[in-house]
């Protein structure tokens, strides 16, 4: 199975005070050990580090942290094309899906590297109710369907 | 004393400000940002990778 990591992931990974910060470790863990294949988008973390750290840009230095903690893991960084991912997170919103800019965007990054699920922390955000909704508009474009659900319930087999 | 969810906190926080920096742009601007963005990770990956190897020796 394909897990895309949210960026709620990365940085509970990151932060050992973390309150998710256990169960991501053993997320991480139990997903290397049954051998399913663990992934980011470039593309998408850049949005969030970067561009999030716009009024203030000492949180520029947090992301060395970040990328040392997607090596111990061993997650794979992959890529999309910025235009395709920009193109595909707009259509979601044209398509009614009311969700933040940046939450749409990890959704399409998901779809375009064909994951099968995406693993965050934010529930609210990340569910099986968006998740279909998002599907049904990638289905008609000829892509992925996605799964969407916290780390835990994946653990959990939910 | 309970841990925080500061995972979740700051997702929230860097997306809003993500959004808002973006917000009022075309797509294809959106994508020129998003790829000068990227130049400053690959900037800080070499900064580590050089640091970390005049540490090491």
């Amino acid at each position: 199975m394909k897990v895309y990591l949210d960026t709620s992931v990365i940085i509970a990974l990151s932060l050992p005070e973390d309150y998710y910060y256990g169960d991501s470790e053993l997320f991480m863990e139990i997903a290397k050990r049954v051998g399913h294949k663990v992934v980011v988008c470039r593309q998408a973390l850049v949005f969030d580090f970067v561009l999030g750290a716009s009024r203030k840009p000492a949180r520029l230095y947090d992301i060395p942290r970040y990328l040392k903690t997607l090596e111990k893991h061993r997650i794979n960084i992959e890529d999309v094309d910025h235009l395709e991912l920009l193109k595909l997170t707009a259509k979601y919103h044209e398509e009614g899906i009311k969700l933040k800019l940046g939450d749409l965007l990890h959704y399409a990054a998901s779809t375009l590297l064909q994951s099968d699920i995406i693993a965050s922390w934010n529930e609210r955000d990340f569910n099986e109710k968006v998740a279909i909704k998002i599907s049904e508009i990638s289905r008609r474009m000829g892509l992925k369907d996605i799964k969407a659900t916290t780390p835990r319930k994946i653990l959990e087999g939910k | 004393m309970s841990k925080e969810p500061t995972s979740l906190k700051l997702t929230e926080e860097l997306r809003r400000e993500a959004e808002r920096l973006l917000r009022g742009l075309s797509i294809k601007e959106q994508a020129e940002v998003l790829k000068e963005a990227e130049k400053i990770v690959q900037s800080l990956e070499r900064i580590v990778e050089i640091t970390s190897r005049v540490k090491m020796a």
